[in-house]
């Protein structure tokens, strides 16, 4: 009983630790100046306004939102056909002599990178495609070093999978391709959904990339919008809190309305215990 | 289709992928750390391994990796501690569970640069609200992000706040695959709720825990978003970790040579710590075919 | 279960192309037909001056235009890894003037002289202040052109009228001692939270420019005449830096993170009765909504000491890159801009100081109150220095920054952080070449 209570007191605080700095951020969004600087500092504040968000809707707020979501999107789908197929071949099949080992631990590697080491080529070869301040230059490079991750933990949760459900299949007559299609895919969808949601929030929030290889709206994310608030002289504390909140609900939406299969999904593959 | 051209078409796509966008930057990474670059004519000049050898005598450098040594032992160290109590005591059935383990993990859903920002304007201050919390317990003048002493523990106390729900994340899916027949047999044996943790969970969790340490090890020791937009690497040099040093000295220098020698040390010394953890969790047979 | 995937996949996928086809088509348009115009500028009023005109241009000429526009610590990075990789991404660059000599120094910019020839100008126009021309020339002050003088930044020393007149400096200080006697009353009867003096003490940068026009005030300078040699190692110079000590005395807590932003915070508030700082801060002063020290602020050349006082000039330069393939079109528009229209024109939308003698003496302008600064401006950028004109400022700034910063935390002694900065810089100024 006394452990119930504590335990409720427990998770309240954290509770409050956890969603106190989200709330104070969305209520940035909405302060003038006179509020975010006032003494006390006040959670509601005393003269909302929504100036902010329409200062960032002037400065091109639409045109940011539509690269983050457009990268995101596009990124996972890539990510996620490459790196399965990857992953797939990786679990079933065994490659000559040590290679099996060798590529996966390649293929985690380059997790490894600092981008540091990679940003001025990039940027290099993204010039040489004529890719710079492109969608699709971000997402190619974003792809690059997501695939890893996705190639990782899809073999895990395909090797949970018993190569037997396949081999029955291919006996009455199944192709391997239509027998992963039909068996082991949707078995390995909560997998694939976990998958799918890092690798969203992933370039979601990606920023180094972003801010080298973009350059206008055209194809600058959110992340930049955040930082673009810090000027030379000042930071635009109350714009900043708006670009913030807006960066983040979305996000917030999304992990939440599939915030199970991440539970789940961790439980398949990567994770046996 | 055989199988063996199966495998091999299956895994082009991402081997293509991955050459291009990680073996040409490598390949010239390698090549400009060989070399300098002259400020005033943009001239290279090869130097073999001069940019590696300036390593060992730059205090600066040294400055960096202590900052990101203390960084990652800090951080990754509380956020397992603290992610595993939450894990576990979320493992237990009650009725708002499923509700404090979707808040739990708001904090991780967020760019990191939200969360540098947000508690940016918390710990502003004169007006931030964390001085004015602080105040009312009678702590007066804390600088935290903003004093050469406090702003390390600031940063690091912004990533355990952000990546805790992440270490939690893990080793709540590592609790929840742990078989229940172990347990039963550990009640038949009269087994304390002490005694069941050290002998049954902590080892049955291990492959957990190694791949939630490893995965945010590799992550704070390239940390970047938030130092950037939260300090810069200041003041005095106490923020600056590897990456923004690395960053500083071959954008804001153009000293690209000495840069990209940097982030393939860094690169190194990544690759062995991590692969501590991953010949563990071979040996746990995580990796088992 | 398979025909609900196909159907999530597909259109996912459609969704995919359609969005990447849009996103490399739109780009390759530009070229042939219509020219495109794009600058590269910071996202503060000193690019979004040049951006506006340049837009207005565009509209008139009938030209594509773009602007880049990227925050003070990302335009640097920007500019160099297009310039370096010789990318010709920008037609026009904005640029902070310390930065001109690494640009220069790698050609990486389009020298001037001959597009004013063609238009049958000899150079820039004698409008344009002569320091404000100097700087845009390299070798400094002799060689060719490079870029326009676009906005006339330079470092001020404000002060609390009503505060230093009870002193008896209705004018302001007119020596650094003075500063320090009249602040250390201030800060002794502020009772914490009025202070004498506030000033930058966040490494790099701030802290340097904060620092230099009391360095050369004491009569010291960080290099000899020709940068072969680091003078830091004189008396005036540890006089210089003793006397930062005392400031520092005087100044808030924390001032050793402090930048811009903070000291414009502290005197609009009321809160401190001097400091150096930029031009861009004026207008606020005025501001009802953000001030509460309107008319009380005033303006006044940089205090001397063993010297005549002279301020750190701080302009924004626009110029061409080398690898541009519209300079032409590039420097019609920046002669347009900074024309004495130009130039008033970015006075009255963002505040922008202007280059040219003539707008600062326009007395449309001279009559309205928030530019009541431009006398004393004017005075400042003709008796100003430029930083030292060298292509690694930038890491000669970031090492003397971090020593000063050390002063400021008190974490170093005066003479060591000197000791240490002319042993540093000095292998700093060899590894670029300028030192033996």
């Amino acid at each position: 009983m006394i452990w119930r209570i504590l335990r409720a007191v427990l998770l309240l605080f954290v509770a409050v630790i956890v969603i106190f700095p989200v709330a104070w951020l969305v209520s940035t969004s909405f302060k003038t100046d006179v509020d975010i600087f006032g003494i006390p500092p006040m959670l509601f504040p005393q003269h909302p306004t929504g100036s902010r968000y329409a200062q960032l809707w002037t400065y091109g707020l639409l045109a940011y939102l539509v690269n983050s979501v457009i990268v995101a999107i596009s990124t996972a789908v890539i990510t996620i056909v490459v790196g399965t197929l990857a992953a797939f071949s990786l679990a079933r099949f065994r490659l000559p002599g040590k290679w099996n080992a060798r590529v996966s631990f390649w293929i985690l590697s380059t997790r490894m990178f600092p981008p540091i080491i990679t940003v001025i080529p990039l940027f290099q070869l993204m010039r040489f495609l004529g890719l710079v301040d492109t969608r699709l230059g971000l997402v190619i490079a974003y792809a690059a070093f997501n695939v890893p991750f996705v190639v990782w933990m899809m073999r895990g949760f395909i090797v949970e999978i018993p190569r037997d459900l396949e081999e029955v299949a291919m006996v009455d007559g199944c192709s391997r391709m239509r027998a992963f299609r039909s068996i082991s895919l949707p078995l390995v969808v909560p997998g694939l959904a976990a998958t799918a949601i890092f690798t969203v929030i992933m370039s979601w929030q990606e920023f180094l990339f972003a801010l080298v290889l973009t350059q206008t709206p055209a194809s600058s994310t959110l992340p930049i919008l955040v930082s673009s608030q810090i000027t030379q002289y000042q930071i635009l504390w109350g714009q900043m809190g708006a670009a913030g909140t807006i960066t983040m609900v979305p996000v917030l939406v999304f992990a939440f309305s599939v915030q199970r299969y991440l539970v789940r999904g961790m439980s398949f593959g990567a994770v046996k215990g | 289709m055989s199988d063996s051209r199966l495998k091999y078409l299956l895994l082009a796509p991402a081997i293509i992928l991955l050459l291009v966008l990680t073996v040409y930057p490598l390949v010239f990474a390698v090549a400009a750390s060989l070399q300098t670059v002259n400020v005033r004519t943009g001239a290279q000049r090869f130097v073999g391994l001069a940019n590696f050898a300036r390593i060992a005598s730059d205090p600066l450098f040294w400055n960096a990796a202590r900052n990101t040594a203390i960084y990652t032992g800090i951080a990754v160290t509380v956020e397992l501690v603290l992610g595993l109590a939450m894990a576990l005591i979320l493992t237990e059935k009650f009725r708002s569970r499923n509700l404090f383990r979707t808040i739990f993990l708001t904090p991780m859903m967020l760019p990191p640069i939200v969360a540098a920002i947000i508690f940016k304007i918390i710990y502003m201050q004169q007006y931030g609200v964390a001085n004015w919390f602080l105040g009312l317990l009678g702590i007066k003048g804390m600088l935290w992000e903003a004093g050469p002493r406090t702003a390390l523990f600031s940063l690091v106390l912004v990533d355990i706040w952000e990546w805790t729900p992440f270490m939690f994340l893990i080793l709540l899916a590592g609790l929840q695959a742990i078989p229940t027949d172990p347990y039963e047999a550990a009640k038949v044996d009269g087994a304390t709720w002490f005694q069941e943790l050290r002998h049954v969970t902590f080892p049955l969790l291990t492959p957990a825990v190694l791949i939630a340490v490893l995965l945010r090890l590799m992550d704070t020791l390239r940390i970047f978003d938030q130092v950037f937009v939260m300090t810069g690497g200041g003041p005095a040099n106490s923020t600056e970790t590897l990456s923004l040093y690395v960053y500083q000295t071959g954008f804001r220098f153009f000293d690209v040579g000495y840069a990209t020698a940097m982030s393939f040390i860094l690169l190194v010394a990544t690759t062995v710590i991590s692969n501590i953890f991953i010949s563990r969790l071979r040996a746990e047979e995580v990796f088992s075919q | 279960m398979r025909k609900f995937l196909l159907f999530l996949i597909a259109p996912l996928f459609s969704l995919f192309l359609i969005g990447s086809v849009y996103a490399s088509g739109a780009k390759e348009q530009s070229t042939g037909g219509t020219r495109k115009l794009v600058l590269a500028t910071n996202n503060a009023p000193e690019g979004n001056g040049i951006a506006q005109a340049l837009r207005q241009w565009g509209q008139m000429k009938g030209i594509q235009v773009e602007v880049v526009a990227a925050p003070y610590s990302n335009i640097y990075e920007k500019e160099v890894l297009d310039l370096s990789q010789k990318t010709g991404l920008y037609d026009i660059v904005l640029l902070d003037d310390p930065w001109f000599t690494q640009f220069a120094e790698n050609k990486w910019l389009a020298n001037l002289t001959p597009y004013f020839v063609a238009a049958g100008q000899g150079g820039l126009s004698s409008d344009f202040i002569d320091k404000s021309t100097a700087i845009c020339k390299y070798p400094y002050a002799t060689g060719l052109i490079y870029a326009f003088p676009a906005v006339g930044n330079a470092q001020m020393f404000f002060y609390r009228k009503d505060i230093l007149a009870q002193q008896g400096m209705p004018n302001g200080p007119s020596t650094w001692d003075d500063v320090y006697n009249l602040g250390k009353k201030v800060t002794d009867s502020g009772g914490g939270t009025m202070f004498g003096y506030v000033l930058r003490g966040t490494q790099g940068n701030p802290v340097v420019a904060d620092f230099m026009p009391i360095l050369w005030s004491f009569g010291a300078q960080m290099f000899s005449p020709d940068f072969k040699q680091v003078t830091l190692n004189t008396p005036q110079a540890l006089n210089a830096v003793t006397f930062l000590t005392k400031l520092v005395s005087i100044s808030p807590p924390g001032s050793a993170s402090f930048d811009a932003q903070q000291l414009a915070t502290f005197e609009l508030e009321g809160n401190a009765a001097m400091m150096i700082n930029w031009p861009a801060f004026a207008a606020d002063f005025q501001n009802p909504s953000k001030s509460k020290v309107v008319g009380k602020i005033g303006y006044a050349p940089i205090p001397s000491e063993a010297t005549v006082g002279s301020s750190e000039i701080g302009h924004w330069l626009a110029a061409i890159p080398a690898a541009s393939k519209n300079k032409q079109a590039a420097f019609d528009f920046l002669q347009w801009a900074t024309s004495a229209e130009g130039q008033k024109t970015g006075v009255l939308s963002f505040g922008n100081p202007p280059t040219r003698k003539s707008v600062f003496t326009d007395p449309q302008l001279l009559a309205m109150p928030q530019f009541s600064y431009f006398p004393t401006l004017l005075q400042a950028i003709s008796n100003s220095t430029p930083r030292p004109r060298i292509a690694n400022w930038n890491e000669v700034e970031n090492t003397f920054g971090i020593y000063l910063s050390k002063v400021v935390a008190g974490t170093m002694t005066p003479q060591a952080a000197l000791a240490g900065a002319q042993t540093d810089i000095t292998a700093l100024m060899k590894k670029a070449g300028y030192v033996e």
